[in-house]
């Protein structure tokens, strides 16, 4: 018999027998607990810290994914990032209710929900069957972000080890979420009679076992697209035994049914005025166009606005520094909780860079004034300088030194907004249209929500031109979900739209590189005018 | 010789309009064409040091070897033979199944300024495509090949694996680089050096060359 050791979590209160020598990242896996591990378990990006102890008394933190179990254990992950603000609710266009029931049962309520599987997050809905009112909804994170942050790590671990822990896991999760929405509702699962899910076009193709290698090498495509209408009892998703579920179409390999739920959730296609639709995560999926024609892309945008890469990076959780201002009394933070400061996300990213580069602290190039140069504008900015690794860094409070922009960070930034910026470009340049023709630009998703559009546009990521056109439209993608479920005739138009969509694959574009590198540099400031 | 300088400092600042004015100049004043190639080969080795500090960034370093690239064309004519690539021939490439070019092209302007002839086969490059290249061209110092995603690493251990069976194999070193490689993966398929940037690939080779 091999050893087997106790491990006893908090706050759970849970308590699993493993084998010895397996690492605390794969207990916890065991034991349902996933952490947020953006590197894949690799030990490098220090976010699965736990507090171990053997006594209960004498705590050390250590990364999970590093730490082998040799003794019985108690494991602490109450300050390990596993609660994220997400997003659940919106509402952006009203759909007539005619629903594409197969069946329904002969007697009692009955209900449907709609899924967005994100990279890292899952939000959930639950819409009333007979009248499409929206009754709740629930969200958790993805767990298979234990198994790397971005679709390529994913998508790597089923080319190496097959499809079973990823599907096995989205499928639970799926189930866990029926749970809380039945629970929250007050209603039995087996009353839920149809599910639409929207997600990339990895989390589409973990979720059927679709083969992989076409989407991982060139030329990246899908193996399958197809409006997808099954039996949810085929995929272990237990709701009415005779219930289904629908997963929308995929437009290409990095333009998933996600970005078809956002489409579906604004129709640009029913447009005269020619919109811009971005949803920015670790992809950025942009879509251009009107009525005449629709054009998307993918941009490896990076997973820089998602807090990683950057060296105090976080996602938008408790501690995050979400937004900041800076005007002649100095620079001004707000903090998610109100807490102590412990480290930037996303929205506060681009405000601080917008920031500095209004404050004089970084120049066009992206680099950041050192301690002397920085005095030389402003007495009081020397005292937000530090350094980090011989690289000037921006202290955002003397009083917080563990909490500070790094020059690299910036260039991490520069990397992302160009990458975005060159997209929209190219978009604009296959449609043969320019920033002025653009009339609204749509931001989906957690990021667009709380990023400040002024700052987007002053940093460049989003043209200057249009800072005032920019309109959040929250969980597009989610939404576009569950318009498919409340009316038959948008969830059979997705079929046409996946065709319909141009998709422009930047790779290939001789154009790219130039656009992306002179896209690098940040934007003159412009003079500020009160709105 | 405050020419030769000048000529270092035009490349240093990117000013490729005047370069090729000034490396004119220096010549007209009789300086010697190998000590300006080598001045200006130094100039590109501080930017990239710059650049590994984050001083500056991608767009500085390209023109910076863009005002490089103007020198040499007109420098070019008075150095004896094929002296303009002191260290010799490189070929480059990003492996199959691997669209992505930037970060190649980086390194393969930097490696070119750092005085090499490089030969770059583009994207999504078989093996027996580099295979071929390294055969049509028997005088090639250095292979380098990119690979951007972790799905496409294996294809850079089998390219890797390939050239190390490959006959020719002991008249070559393999470079390797990409955003998902580490020295460790380096270590493992059996290539001679990784450098994490564009920068330390191009001091990289000129050490494997010399």
């Amino acid at each position: 018999m091999p050893q087997t050791y106790k491990l006893t979590f908090r706050p759970e209160n849970t308590a699993i027998e493993v084998p010895g020598n397996i690492t605390l990242m794969e207990a916890l896996k065991k034991a349902g607990i996933f952490l947020d591990a953006p590197c894949g378990g690799r030990g490098t990006c220090g976010k699965c810290l736990v507090k171990i102890s053997e006594n209960g008394l004498d705590w050390t933190e250590v990364k999970a994914c590093q730490t082998k179990v040799k003794t019985s254990l108690l494991v602490d992950t109450r300050n390990s990032p596993k609660n994220h603000r997400i997003l659940t609710s919106s509402s952006i266009r009203q759909v007539a209710f005619q629903p594409s029931f197969s069946r329904v049962p002969d007697k009692g309520p009955y209900y449907m929900a709609a899924f967005d599987i994100g990279t890292t997050t899952i939000a959930a809905y639950l819409l009333d069957g007979e009248t499409g009112r929206e009754i709740c909804t629930a969200s958790s994170l993805n767990p298979q972000a234990a198994y790397g942050a971005d679709v390529i790590s994913r998508a790597n671990y089923v080319l190496e080890h097959g499809y079973k822990e990823l599907t096995d896991c989205i499928h639970g999760a799926a189930n866990k979420l029926i749970g809380q929405l039945a629970q929250a509702a007050g209603i039995q699962r087996e009353a839920i009679c149809l599910l639409c899910f929207v997600g990339n076009t990895c989390m589409h193709h973990i979720f059927f076992r679709f083969p992989m290698e076409s989407l991982v090498r060139a030329p990246y495509e899908p193996s399958q697209k197809g409006l997808i209408r099954e039996k949810a009892s085929d995929f272990d998703i237990h709701i009415h035994p005779e219930g289904e579920l629908i997963f929308l179409p995929v437009i290409a390999g990095f333009v998933g049914a996600d970005t078809m739920g956002c489409i579906l959730s604004l129709r640009p296609d029913l447009q005269e005025e020619i919109s811009l639709m971005l949803d920015i995560g670790t992809n950025g999926e942009l879509v251009l166009g009107n009525k005449d024609r629709l054009v998307c892309c993918s941009t490896a945008a990076g997973p820089a606005f998602e807090g990683a890469k950057i060296h105090c990076g976080m996602r938008g959780a408790q501690g995050a520094i979400d937004h900041m201002s800076y005007d002649p009394s100095g620079f001004h933070f707000t903090v998610i909780g109100q807490e102590a400061p412990k480290g930037i996300c996303g929205s506060g990213l681009i405000d601080t860079v917008a920031c500095l580069r209004r404050a004089g602290l970084i120049d066009e190039s992206g680099r950041l004034l050192n301690k002397e140069e920085a005095a030389a504008l402003d007495p009081a900015f020397p005292s937000h300088i530090t350094e980090w690794q011989h690289m000037p860094a921006f202290l955002y409070d003397p009083a917080f030194p563990e909490v500070f922009l790094t020059q690299k960070d910036v260039r991490e930034v520069q990397l992302a907004k160009g990458a975005i910026a060159a997209g929209i470009l190219l978009l604009e340049k296959h449609l043969g249209v320019t920033h002025e023709d653009i009339r609204k630009v749509y931001i989906a998703g957690a990021f667009g929500n709380y990023m400040d559009p002024k700052s987007a546009c002053d940093i460049g990521l989003l043209p200057y031109s249009l800072r005032d056109r920019v309109v959040p439209v929250g969980n597009a993608a989610g939404e576009g979900a569950k318009i498919a479920l409340l009316n038959k005739g948008e969830l059979d138009k997705t079929a046409e739209l996946m065709d319909q969509v141009d998709f422009l694959e930047l790779a290939a574009l001789p154009e790219f590189q130039d656009c992306f590198i002179d896209e690098l540099e940040f934007p003159e400031i412009e003079e500020q005018t009160e709105d | 010789m405050s020419q030769i300088q000048n000529v270092a400092d035009a490349v240093a600042a990117g000013k490729a309009k005047v370069v090729g004015g000034l490396v004119q100049e220096a010549l007209d004043a009789g300086c010697d064409a190998t000590e300006l190639l080598n001045a200006m080969i130094d100039a590109m080795g501080v930017v990239g040091e710059r650049f590994k500090k984050n001083e500056i960034f991608v767009p500085e370093m390209l023109i910076a070897a863009k005002a490089m690239k103007k020198g040499v064309e007109v420098l070019k004519p008075h150095l004896a033979g094929d002296s303009a690539n002191k260290y010799g021939k490189m070929i480059i490439g990003t492996v199959a199944g691997d669209l992505h070019d930037i970060g190649k092209n980086l390194v393969a302007m930097m490696i070119e300024s750092a005085g090499f002839e490089v030969i770059d086969l583009g994207v999504d490059v078989s093996i027996q495509k580099f295979v071929d290249a390294v055969k049509a061209n028997p005088d090639v110092k250095i292979v380098g090949c990119s690979a951007l995603l972790t799905t496409t690493m294996p294809a850079l251990k089998d390219t890797v694996a390939a050239l190390n069976e490959a006959d020719f194999r002991s008249n070559i070193k393999v470079m390797v680089g990409g955003a998902p490689i580490t020295q460790e993966f380096a270590d493992e398929i059996g290539a001679d050096a990784y450098t994490p940037d564009a920068a330390s690939a191009a001091q990289k080779a000129k050490e494997l060359a010399s």
